[in-house]
This record gives structure tokens, C-alpha cells and sequence, in this order.
């Protein structure tokens, strides 16, 4: 942790009075700094600072420091002088005459024994051209990274070194200042200065060209080259510097000069904005807060910060030296400031038991005015400078004056009450002093002596007056209980609200430049009064505190505030509040109305721990944006360089960046904000966390970029970045996918290839196969030709057979002339047959369609044909006519008998004989055109009188296994000359066909029976046909046709 | 040197904290170095004194050497005529501040200002009976030597003008106002120039070290004034006598080392005569080993001072 020193200095005037002090960081080694020893600071691009110490160089954040020791590559751990050079490389010296090289991130040692043995304590130069003084062997040049010797001049040891140009440079020896000219490739001594003083630093000053000159013996000069002659100037300033052993010079950018001294801490010589010396000198050592007198190094960084290199006490910096704190010694001076009055002549301070005076008149230079020299040992509250008159409130003992003509104090007796004695505040207008006591307003006349008092009876809310004002118009305000302000114009009074309920206590007001009044409460914050409005303030808004002791506008036109413990500071824009707590040293309670604001725009503050004196002209308040600076990237356990693009193979990474923006000013505040291009869309928010983590990352490109800023926003311009590419995985790189189509292209090919060879052979082997079956088939096919030839010549044979059983049709249409017989087998022989015969008057015609077709049908209508004729040649032989019914029966029952169909059933074989046929039998008689007609699941047309009816028979066959059936009936039908009977099977009416080849069924039938009615019955026949073939058309006869018309 | 035990792990069987030169065990009142116009005869034979101080390794603190009375004049300084002597005192540190062969040498000759020089000062009548502080100086600064025990700061006398005797002493401290000791710190020197006391009672000591490759050591001494008796106690002998010197010249005796004395530290004590003491005598003394090396005399005797063995026994009357 870094340590805030508070110690006391005791001003020169004694060590009684008021006593100053600063505040500093230390950082020693407990915070990590690997010595107390500094002998160099220097500060990088990266804002890294880097320290160099006798055991180790370290390099600082703000936060941490980091050593290098000769492990890392250091020549030698203790280093005594360092240089960094334009191209940002820097450069170490050693204590037994190594150098270190740091130039990008690697130590280089340069060393050369046999010449170089002592201590480096100098080194400058520019680029390539760096020259390296040794304490006892003088001055050389590192070449090519080794050294050369350019000569010691004579000289017993050399301690300082700076390079005016390429061919002068400046030598501090322990006998004086070398002037050494560059002659050809020989440094001579051109001229010794000084002699035999000790010069022990050569520092650059701001201005070009021009050198500041320390010597151990306190001497300080300005050196330029005039012509080739060094001009050497004694500095003018009035300080004493003679009992100085000045270690070291800094000249800072706005040209002040601090002396690093040996024993007497530091020395800051002020100067006017040209470099000339100012009166004001400020000593900063063990008195006044720094840690230790020895300072070996001073450095002034990139945001200002004055860094002090001590010899045992570690490093320092100067913190908010726009406060410096006033205290003393405990005793019998109180160092609770009440009340602060000063001038060109006088400081004033009033304390608890008195009143300070410090002058430089004064034969002690101070005085303290308390019961024992003519005061009173009483607080004194209220101090006010009028003219060579102090008029001094005081907390109960009234009102006193100090003429500082004849350096009297007087008490002043106005004659009211105790309450009128307790004052808490004092002002003047012209002869008038106004007095603010717990029992009202007095106001005094000086000429006169005559005085005035306001209380409630006046209009005022309360008599405890806690501040009066006076405006830049004279008015004079005051505040007491009460939501109001009062103003006295005219001695009236008017009130003004700053607030229109609840209840104020008015402690403290002031005045802006821009005439506002502002107005410190005791609980209630801080109020703004402007001519036609009224803002309020508090701890809301950021003031540390509601409770408010005092109230000042500075030179700069901020309002201070004091707390108890804190200061609040509301920038004149109002835009910021800003507190200085105990981080700022500014501890105590800020006494009630204990600020004041002196000639020279300081601004002072009393509490009850001394006094704090505020100087506008030291602060600053610059907002330099910290250097932002990568630390590491963590991909997953590996750590990798930040100076280089990572380049990740194809995974899932979890990736880590670490990160810090370096600001000395106020380390413990930077906030960053980051991106990683290719993975977030925007920046981050604000963080203060310096590390950034991407759980997983895939393929891709992406640009991690990271800024810092300062609490209030001033964020670095230059940002930090770092590029990663993790590759793509190799399916979806462009030669996988080309791959990819290729090898598809040239699966595909050899898929075909492969597939055409095999169709290809398969082709050859079925092409074999072929020809050996069809070989085998041309074979079989010989074999079947000759065996359906053979069936053929059956077939054709069994036709003629079935041809010559089938009746003439004469025997038909020579009874009934117009008569026909359409009778059209499927094949060569049919199922369906038709059946005639003659018996006396008796005309039999039978029309038989039975199962199957062909051959099979052919049989059957063997066993039908052959079994009606012996029916009817029984009939006949016999004399026992049968009605069609009836021989119906009777062929059923021989058809099942020959067929065995009753046996099949009843032994319930395999294959039962489910063979019959359907009939249609007439029987007509030729003379009464009577026809008796039977039918076995047949129907049949009549058309009669352009008529045409259905006749439908019974609806079971012949045969068939239909057994238990009742018997066939017959139906009679007187017939007429042009009466026409039509008898069929189905194959007529099932033929397929017509336009959308579907059956021609029964109704189809009948509509071409009802065609015939107009037509002449010669015709029938002829239609018949024709109608079938149309129906069918081209499709195949799907049965065996038999249609009989029998035309009477 | 390589074999020799590092002085400094022979430390801790001493004193720890006695970093006063001369330390209160030798006895000596001042170190004293005469102006460069002095007298040798008044006893010093080369007008510079040099002192080596040893600060262990542990130790990370800033060090003070501090000088009592660095100037010449007022009390305690030796006074020829009117005070007229600059005195300067010089610190070294670094690389060949104490490895330099030279700075060990008896005599200031060649460069036996090796090193690289810390601080500085001269003196003309300044401080008397005061402390002045040099320093601080970071115990890294010094040169370190294994042999020597620790970080080796070197601080050399030199008297640079007039012919006073300047009487002196130093302190290897912690801090810069007052004398405070430097844990396992110690100072030591190869060859001693003092002022005696003045009463023949006291017997001042020196401690040289001896390291166990001598086999014999050649003594010094110079201006004794034949003012009584040296002689060196050993851890195995009460006595051995040396040679004395009279006015302003150098006398030396040689003597052989046992093997039991190796390695140990030996006594060198001077004994004042009881008849004529001499008044304000000073002497300077040194001791070389065989080679014509010169020995250290540390101000804590490494290994405490030596207690021979009684070579008697004795035994109690029944």
C-alpha cells in the first residue's frame, strides 16, 4: 500500500507559530519496489515508469511494480544512471561500469571490464550516438553496442554529463565543468569551469539549448554556448543555496526549478513563466512531509507529477500541492482556526484561547495575543481587516480592535446583553461594521462610535444572527433560523425565501462573479440565490455533506464549501462537484465562517486542526487521459505476445485480456471500455476491472481494441489492440469444398463408369442369357407350336364336332322365315349352343349358355346338347311330353347326375363340380304361335306391338351344385305376326365397349331391342350383329354370343 | 584465497554490535593521521589511514559511516605549532574497493583509492568533539566480498595539508544522528595508525586475522619509541614478542604460525612501559604472511579474542 506522509515544517519564523507541511505517495518496499535506494526515474511511451534502484530495475503502473534483476537480463542488479533515447530505447548504468540496453522488451548488456570498472553515472546522447561517463574512468561512446574510450580529461571523477550538440558536451568532474569539443574524431578539453567545485548535475533546461549547473557545494547556474564558449550565469534568486549539496536538477514544464539535494530534502525554486527566479521558494523535506532528505532523482512525468527518487525512503510523489497544511506544536497556542484574516502585512489567525499575528515586522517575526498580553484567552470567531484596524469577534468577550498604527488592542464596549457579546461574525461597510451576535445585528458607526441593533422586533426571524454579508452593491445580507435571507436596504429590512417550507439555519453566505449570492445552511446544504431564482444543492447532487459550516467563492469563481472533515468544491459552471476529504489531507471540521480569500487569491481554511491554505494557481486540474497498454492474452492456459497477431488453429478458445491504463494521477479510478471486433457489437460500458474475457471463440477474425479514461472521461486517443484469427475448420475452407466437388464429381463419374460397366457387362451377360433362353424359348416355343398345333387341329376338330352337333338353323327359319340365330363363339369351340327341334306342331328352341368357354364350354355343351335331345327323344319315344318347365328339371337332374355334382358336395371333395348352365327354353307351337317358355336363370326380350318386354326366367341354373331348389315354371305367351321373342346369353349383354369400354349389361340390350320396334324384323339379324360389333368396337369378345330372334 | 572460510559465518562468535572504530575491545583512544607537512617521527609513516567496513548481505537499510572529531583542532587533536591541518576523508564503494590488491596494501601507494567514490569531505577544524555523518549510502553500493563478509565500504584519511595530528574515530551506524550499530556489521584494516593511551596501565589490542595458509607472519611496527612491550597471544601461546620500534623508523620481526593457530585470530597486544611511559604516542602497525601479504586486523575479533590453554594442569590437594 502506498503510504500518505503527514509531518510537520516548521516555518522559518518560528517554532511556535504556524508550521506547513505537504503530502506525499511513498512507495517503498513493502509496496513492492525492490529497494529503497532510487537513483533514476524515467517514464516510457507506454507511461510505464520505470525506477531504477541498487537492486533492480523496476517498472511501475500506478499500481504495481515489476523487477528486472540479472535474472531478467540486467547487467547488474544496482543501477545508477539511466537515459532513454528518441527511438524510446533505454539505456542503464551499473555501479561496476555495465550498461544495459532495454529496446523492445529485451535487455542487452554492454560491458567491457579491462576498461570500464566504475560506477556509470551519466549517460545522453541521441540516436547511435551515446556516450557513458564513468566515475573514474571518464568518458565514453558505445559503438555498435561496445565501448570506446574517448578519455578522462585529466580529470580525478566524473559525476554529470549532458550532450549540447554532436560536437560539445558538458562534463561534471569532482575539480568542475569540462566544456569537451569534438575535434575530428577526438573529444579535447576545451575549458574547465568552476574549478574545483564538485559538479554533480548537468540538467537540461526548458528552454533549448540552455543547461542548468548543480554543484555539491550549493552552487546552481544557468549554461548556454555563446560561440563556442560556454556562458555560465549564477542563478539570481535570493535563496540562500550555499549549505546545499545539490544532487540533482529538474527544470519542470512551467519552468520551475527543484533541486534534489543530499541532506536537505527538496528545493522547488519558482520562477516567473520565462525561467527567471520568483521570491517564493518551497521546501519539501522529513519537516514538511517528505520521507526522507536525501533525494537522488527528481522527475517530472507526462501528467505533471513531480516524482522524488530518495536514498533510502524509496520513491515519492507530491500530492495536491495546491493544499498546503498549517499546523504547530501542541501547547499552549490552540490550533483550531476560527477565524483567518490577512493582508500584504499580516496573517491573523483566531484560535480557541486567542489570536495569532504573523508578521514579518515583528521582531520574532509572530505574536500571540491572549489574557496575559491585553486580549482575552477566548475564541476568537470573526476576523475582519479594515483599513490598519483588525476588528476581532470574539465567542462571548464582545468586540475588540487591533490599530495596527500604534499596535494597540482595544476592546470595543457596546453596551447590550451577554448574547450581544457572542459573535459570529464581522463585516464592514464604509464607516459602518456590521456585527452578527446570538442576540442580533449590531451595527457600529466608526466616526460616531454610536450603535444600532436588529433583532426580531425588526422583522428578522431570530436573534441569532450566524452571518453577515456584504454584496458587491454594499447591501448587506444576513442569515439566521429562518427559510430567509434578509437584506437591509435603507435600514429596512427585506427578506428574501430560499425555500418555501421547512425551516433553514442561514450559517455562511458569499457572492459569485456573476453577483449570485450563495448560501451555506447548517443542515440543509448549500442554496443559490440569483436575482429571480433559487437552485439548491446537496450531498445528492455530490456535495460531501448537507452539513455546512462555511461557504467562499475562489479567484476562479468556484464556491468552496466546508464540511466537517471535507471540503466541497462546485465549479463556477456548476457542472461538477468535486470533495477533498481525507484522501486530500483535509481532515478537520471547517470552522463556521473559517474561509477566507486573501489578496493573492489563496484561499484559506480554518479548522480545527490548523489551517489549510488552498493555491488556485497550483491546481491544475488537467485531465490527462492515462496511456492504455495490453498485458496479456490468455488463450485458454496459454499465455501469448501482445506485440503480434495471435493466430489460433480451428477449437473453441476461451480467451482472456488483460489490460491497465496508466494514470498516476488517480491510478485507483482509470475505467476502461472494450470491444472485441468480430464477436461485440459496440463498446463495453465503463469498467473498472482491467481484464476482459470471451468465454468461446470459433473460427474467425477478430480485433480485441481497449481505451482507457480518467474518472471524468478523458479517455486515451491512441487505444490498445491486438488482432486473432482462429482458423477455419477444413470443411469450410474453400479447398475442402472444392475437394468436396470434386470428389463428388468424381464419385458421381465412377459411380456411372462403374454402373455403366456393370450395366454393361450385365448387358453381355443378359444379352448370353438371352440368347440361351431364347434359345430355350425358340426350343419350348417349337415344342408348344407343335403342341398347340396339335390342340388346334384338337380344337378345330372338336369345332367341327360341335359344328356338325349344332341343329341347321333352317330348322329355324324355315318355320319362322324372318327368324335368326346370331351365334359368335369366343373361341374355336363355344359354351353357349343353341338347340332345335321339331316335334309335330311343336317348334323347340332352346338357347344355352354354359360355364366356362372354350374347351371346357365345349364339353358342356356336349353334355347339354346331347342330354337335351335324349330328353326330348325320350319324349318322344315315350309319349310323356314334358312342358320346358319341366324338361328344365329334368336336364338339371341328369346334367348333376352326369356330372356327380350331388356326390362332390355330399363328400365335401377338394374340387367341387360347380358346373351348369343357363337356358332359355321355348316351346312353340307353330300353329297357335303360342310359346311356352322356361328359363334357367336367363332373361329374355319380347317385342310386341313395338313393345319390348322382359321376360325374366327362374334364378337357378342347370346344375351348378345348386341342389333343393323349387322347380322351374314356365311362363305362355300368345304371340302375334310380327311378334318377336329374343332368347341370349350373356355374353351379349356382358360385352365390354361403347365409348368408355364399360359392359353393355341387360339395359343396354333392351334400349337396342327398343331400336328395333321401327325397324323391319328381316333386319334383326343384321342389327343384332352390327350393334354388337359397334358396342364392342375393337376391344376382345369376352364370352361366347348366342342371341335367337324368333320372328313370328 | 578460494579455500579461506568466509570471514563473516566467524562472526556471530563474537561481538555483533561493535562498529565504533577503534572498538572498545582494542582499546585504543583514537585512530590519528597527520597532515602531509607532519613529522613522521610524531608516528605516522604516510599521512592516510584506510578503514574497510562490512555490511552483511541482509542488511537493506541506508548506512552511515560517521567520523567523531574529523576536523583538526580543539581537545583532542595533536598540535604543532598552530592548528593548520586539512584532513579529508573519503568514502569508496563498488567494484575494487576492496578487491583491488592496492587497497589492501600497507602503504597508500598505487591505486589504492579503487572503487568508486561515494563521498567526501575535508576538514580543517570543523566538528570538534562532533559527529559528522556520511552517507547514506546503500549497502548495494559497497563492493560485495564473500571473504570480507558482506557489501565492503572503504573510507580512506588522508591528510592533505599542515602538520597536526588529527585523533578520530568512526562509527558504522544505522543512522545518520546517533550511533547505532549494524547487526553483524564489522570494520576492519591492514594497517592500524592510533594514538596509546598515556597511562602505562592500559594495553591496547589489535586483531589480525590469520587464515590458514599462513605459515609465518612478518610484523611492523613504526615510531613505538620503545615505549614497553608487543607481543601477540594466540589460542595455543600466552606470548610471542615481537620486535619494537623506536623514533620515527620501522622495526619487524618474522615469526612462524602453528598449525592449531590457523584460522584463528590472534592478540597483538601493547603493553606501555611502567617506567617512561611515552606521552601521546602514536604507532602504526601491520602484519604480512609469508608472501608479504598483509593480514586484516577486524575491530570484532573473528572468532572472539584468542584464550590459550593453560599448558599446566593443576590438580587440588587432597
Amino acid at each position: 500500500m502506498k503510504q500518505t506522509t503527514l509531518l510537520f515544517l516548521f516555518l522559518c519564523f518560528s517554532t511556535q507559530s504556524l508550521s506547513q507541511k505537504f503530502r506525499f505517495n511513498q512507495y517503498t518496499t513493502e509496496d513492492g519496489i525492490s529497494q529503497d535506494f532510487i537513483y533514476s526515474i524515467n517514464q516510457d511511451k507506454n507511461g510505464y515508469l520505470w525506477v531504477g534502484t541498487g537492486e533492480g530495475l523496476c517498472r511501475f503502473d500506478g499500481k504495481t511494480f515489476t523487477t528486472y534483476t540479472t535474472k531478467d537480463g540486467l547487467a547488474e542488479n544496482v543501477i545508477t544512471s539511466s537515459f532513454m533515447d528518441v527511438e524510446d530505447a533505454q539505456w542503464f548504468g551499473h555501479n561496476s561500469g555495465s550498461i544495459t540496453l532495454f529496446k523492445n522488451g529485451k535487455f542487452q548488456l554492454i560491458k567491457d571490464e579491462a576498461i570500464l570498472k566504475s560506477k556509470i553515472n551519466s549517460i545522453c546522447g541521441k540516436a547511435n550516438e551515446i556516450y557513458v561517463l564513468s566515475q573514474n574512468e571518464g568518458l565514453f561512446e558505445v559503438r555498435e553496442n561496445h565501448l570506446v574510450a574517448l578519455g578522462d580529461f585529466e580529470m580525478e571523477s566524473f559525476h554529470s554529463l549532458q550532450m549540447v550538440d554532436q560536437k560539445n558536451l558538458l562534463a561534471g568532474t569532482s575539480e568542475g565543468l569540462i566544456h569537451l569539443k569534438k575535434k575530428g574524431e577526438k573529444w579535447i578539453k576545451a575549458a574547465l569551469y568552476l574549478e574545483d567545485e564538485w559538479i554533480s548535475s548537468i540538467a537540461k533546461s526548458q528552454n533549448k539549448g540552455r543547461f542548468l549547473i548543480g554543484t555539491q557545494s550549493g552552487m546552481l547556474f544557468r549554461a548556454s554556448l555563446k560561440n563556442g564558449t560556454l556562458q555560465l550565469k549564477p542563478w539570481e534568486g535570493d535563496y540562500d543555496l550555499s549549505n546545499l549539496q545539490i544532487q540533482t536538477i529538474l527544470q519542470d514544464k512551467e519552468m520551475n526549478i527543484w533541486l534534489g539535494t543530499y541532506g536537505k530534502g527538496l528545493i522547488k525554486l519558482h520562477t516567473d513563466s520565462t525561467g527567471r527566479a520568483s521570491k517564493e521558494v518551497t521546501l519539501y523535506n522529513e519537516q514538511s512531509g517528505l520521507p526522507n532528505d536525501f533525494v537522488q532523482s527528481v522527475f517530472q512525468d507526462r501528467e505533471n507529477n513531480i516524482w522524488i527518487g530518495t536514498f533510502g525512503a524509496g520513491l515519492c510523489t507530491l500530492i495536491d500541492d495546491f493544499f498546503t497544511f498549517y499546523s504547530h506544536q501542541p501547547g499552549e497556542i490552540g490550533n483550531n482556526v476560527l477565524s483567518i484574516a490577512i493582508d500584504d502585512q499580516d496573517k491573523w489567525f483566531g484560535v480557541e484561547n486567542g489570536l495569532i499575528r504573523i508578521s514579518p515586522q515583528l521582531d520574532k517575526k509572530w505574536e500571540f495575543y491572549h489574557d496575559q498580553n491585553g486580549f482575552t484567552n477566548d475564541k476568537v470567531t470573526s476576523l475582519l481587516l479594515h483599513g490598519s484596524v483588525l476588528w476581532i469577534g470574539t465567542a462571548s468577550n464582545g468586540l475588540y480592535t487591533f490599530n495596527r498604527d500604534i499596535d494597540q488592542l482595544k476592546k470595543i464596549r457596546l453596551g447590550y446583553g451577554s448574547l450581544e457579546k457572542r459573535i459570529n461574525q464581522i463585516t464592514a461597510e464604509n464607516q459602518r461594521i456590521w456585527i452578527a451576535t446570538e442576540g442580533g445585528l449590531i451595527v457600529y458607526d466608526t466616526n460616531s462610535g454610536n450603535s444600532n441593533l436588529f433583532g426580531t422586533e425588526d422583522g428578522l426571524a431570530h436573534n441569532s444572527i450566524k452571518t453577515v454579508f456584504k454584496d458587491h452593491k454594499g447591501i448587506i445580507w444576513m442569515g439566521t433560523h429562518s427559510r430567509y435571507i434578509y437584506a437591509i436596504k435603507d435600514a429596512t429590512i427585506e427578506e428574501h425565501q430560499l425555500t418555501n417550507s421547512g425551516e433553514l439555519e442561514v450559517v455562511s453566505i458569499s457572492e459569485d462573479k456573476n453577483n449570485n449570492l450563495w448560501v451555506a445552511t447548517a443542515e440543509s446544504g448549500v442554496f443559490k440565490k440569483t436575482d429571480n431564482s433559487v437552485s439548491h444543492y446537496t450531498a445528492k447532487d455530490g456535495l460531501k455533506s448537507n452539513y455546512t459550516y462555511a461557504i467562499q467563492v475562489d479567484s476562479k469563481g468556484n464556491i468552496w464549501v466546508g464540511h466537517r472533515g471535507a471540503l466541497s468544491r462546485i465549479s463556477k459552471n456548476e457542472e461538477k462537484i468535486q470533495v477533498f476529504d481525507h484522501n486530500s489531507g483535509v481532515n478537520g471540521q471547517v470552522n463556521p465562517n473559517a474561509l477566507f480569500l486573501d489578496e493573492k487569491n489563496y484561499l484559506w481554511i480554518g479548522t480545527d486542526r490548523g489551517a489549510i491554505r488552498y493555491d488556485p494557481s497550483k491546481d491544475k486540474n488537467e485531465e490527462i487521459a492515462p496511456v492504455i497498454n495490453l498485458l496479456k492474452v490468455q488463450v485458454g492456459e496459454k499465455m501469448y505476445p501482445i506485440n503480434q497477431k495471435i493466430e489460433l488453429p480451428y477449437d473453441h478458445y476461451r480467451v482472456q485480456f488483460e489490460f491497465i491504463g496508466i494514470s498516476f494521477k488517480d491510478p485507483e479510478n482509470v475505467k476502461y471500455k472494450y470491444k472485441l471486433e468480430g464477436h461485440d457489437k459496440v463498446f463495453s460500458n465503463y469498467t473498472k476491472e482491467n481484464t476482459a474475457t470471451y468465454g468461446k471463440l470459433t473460427d474467425g477474425e477478430y480485433t480485441f481494441t481497449v481505451t482507457a479514461c480518467t474518472e471524468n472521461g478523458a479517455c486515451a486517443t491512441e487505444k490498445a489492440s491486438i488482432q486473432i484469427v482462429i482458423a477455419k475448420p477444413f470443411w469450410k475452407k474453400w479447398w475442402f469444398f472444392a475437394g468436396v466437388i470434386l470428389g463428388l464429381f468424381a464419385g458421381v463419374t465412377i459411380f456411372i463408369r462403374l454402373r455403366l460397366k456393370r450395366l454393361r457387362d450385365n448387358q453381355v451377360y443378359l444379352e448370353e442369357q438371352l440368347a440361351i433362353k431364347t434359345k430355350e424359348v425358340v426350343e419350348k416355343a417349337e415344342v408348344i407350336q407343335q403342341i398347340n398345333k396339335d390342340l388346334t387341329a384338337s380344337i378345330n376338330y372338336a369345332e367341327r364336332i360341335q359344328s356338325a352337333m349344332l341343329p341347321q338353323i333352317d330348322g329355324l327359319t324355315g318355320e319362322l322365315p324372318a327368324s335368326f340365330i346370331f351365334f359368335r363363339p369366343r373361341d374355336v369351340v363355344s359354351g353357349d349352343f343353341y338347340f332345335l327341334h321339331k316335334y309335330q306342331d311343336k317348334l323347340i328352341v332352346a338357347c344355352v349358355d354354359c360355364t366356362g368357354h372354350g374347351v371346357p364350354g365345349g364339353f358342356m355343351s356336349m353334355i347339354g346338347s346331347t342330354t337335351l335331345r335324349n330328353i326330348y327323344t325320350l319324349m318322344e319315344s315315350t309319349g310323356n311330353w314334358l312342358d320346358p318347365a319341366q324338361v328344365l328339371d329334368k336336364l338339371d337332374e341328369e346334367v348333376q347326375k352326369i356330372l356327380h355334382q350331388r356326390d362332390s358336395f355330399e363328400k365335401n371333395d377338394f374340387f367341387k363340380s360347380r358346373d351348369g348352365m343357363d337356358m332359355t327354353l321355348a316351346e312353340i307351337n307353330l300353329k297357335t304361335k303360342e310359346v311356352q317358355l322356361a328359363a334357367a336363370k336367363r332373361h329374355s326380350f319380347l317385342i310386341q306391338n313395338k313393345e319390348v318386354k322382359l321376360l325374366s326366367g327362374d334364378k337357378r341354373p342347370i346344375g351348378g351344385g345348386e341342389f333343393g331348389k323349387v322347380d322351374f315354371s314356365t311362363q305362355t305367351y300368345k304371340m302375334n305376326t310380327g311378334d318377336t321373342l329374343f332368347l341370349f346369353s350373356d355374353g351379349y349383354s356382358d360385352q365390354f365397349g361403347g365409348h368408355d369400354g364399360r359392359k353393355l349389361k341387360l339395359m343396354g340390350v333392351q334400349k337396342i331391342m327398343e331400336q328395333l320396334c321401327d325397324k323391319n324384323p328381316v333386319e334383326y339379324g343384321h342389327i343384332i350383329q352390327k350393334e354388337f360389333d359397334d358396342w364392342k368396337g375393337d376391344l376382345e369378345q369376352i364370352d361366347d354370343v348366342l342371341m335367337i330372334g324368333i320372328v313370328f | 584465497m578460494k579455500n579461506l572460510i568466509p570471514l563473516f559465518t566467524l562472526l556471530f562468535a563474537s561481538s555483533i554490535f561493535s562498529q565504533s572504530v577503534p572498538a572498545v575491545e582494542e582499546n585504543i583512544p583514537y585512530l590519528v593521521t597527520f597532515g602531509s607537512e607532519g613529522s613522521k617521527s610524531w608516528g605516522d609513516d604516510d599521512f592516510s589511514q584506510v578503514f574497510f567496513f562490512s555490511i552483511p548481505e541482509t542488511h537493506s537499510k541506508a548506512v552511515y559511516i560517521r567520523v567523531f572529531d574529523p576536523g583538526t583542532g580543539g581537545q583532542i587533536d595533536e598540535k604543532k605549532g598552530v592548528f593548520n591541518t586539512k584532513t579529508k576523508f573519503s568514502v569508496y564503494g563498488g567494484k575494487g574497493c576492496v578487491s583491488e590488491k592496492d587497497a589492501r596494501n600497507s602503504n597508500p601507494v598505487g591505486n589504492y583509492k579503487s572503487g568508486n567514490l561515494l563521498a567526501s569531505k575535508t576538514f580543517a577544524d570543523e566538528y570538534d568533539m562532533k559527529w559528522y555523518t556520511f552517507g547514506p549510502f546503500n549497502p548495494t553500493s559497497g563492493e560485495f566480498s564473500n571473504r570480507f563478509g558482506g557489501y565492503i565500504f572503504k573510507i580512506i584519511c588522508e591528510g592533505k595539508q599542515g602538520d597536526d595530528g588529527n585523533l578520530y574515530k568512526y562509527f558504522l551506524s544505522t543512522s545518520a544522528t546517533e550511533n547505532k550499530e549494524i547487526e553483524g556489521g564489522n570494520a576492519f584494516t591492514f594497517e592500524y595508525t592510533f594514538r596509546m593511551h598515556d597511562s602505562p596501565d592500559e594495553v591496547s589490542h589489535v586483531y589480525p586475522y590469520i587464515d590458514n595458509k599462513v605459515v609465518s607472519l612478518k610484523q611492523g611496527n613504526f615510531d613505538w619509541d620503545n615505549d614497553g612491550d608487543l607481543k601477540i597471544i594466540t589460542n595455543t601461546r600466552y606470548a610471542v614478542h615481537l620486535e619494537t620500534s623506536g623514533d620515527n623508523n620501522w622495526n619487524r620481526s618474522e615469526h612462524k604460525v602453528l598449525s592449531k593457530e590457523k584460522e584463528s585470530t590472534f592478540d597483538v597486544q601493547f603493553h606501555k612501559s611502567k617506567d617512561k611511559p611515552v606521552k601521546d604516542n602514536n604507532v602504526s602497525f601491520y602484519i604480512t604472511n609469508q608472501y608479504g601479504e598483509t593480514l586484516p586486523f577486524f575491530t570484532i575479533p573473528i572468532g572472539g579474542i584468542p584464550k590459550p590453554k593453560p599448558s599446566i594442569k593443576l590438580t587440588p590437594n587432597k
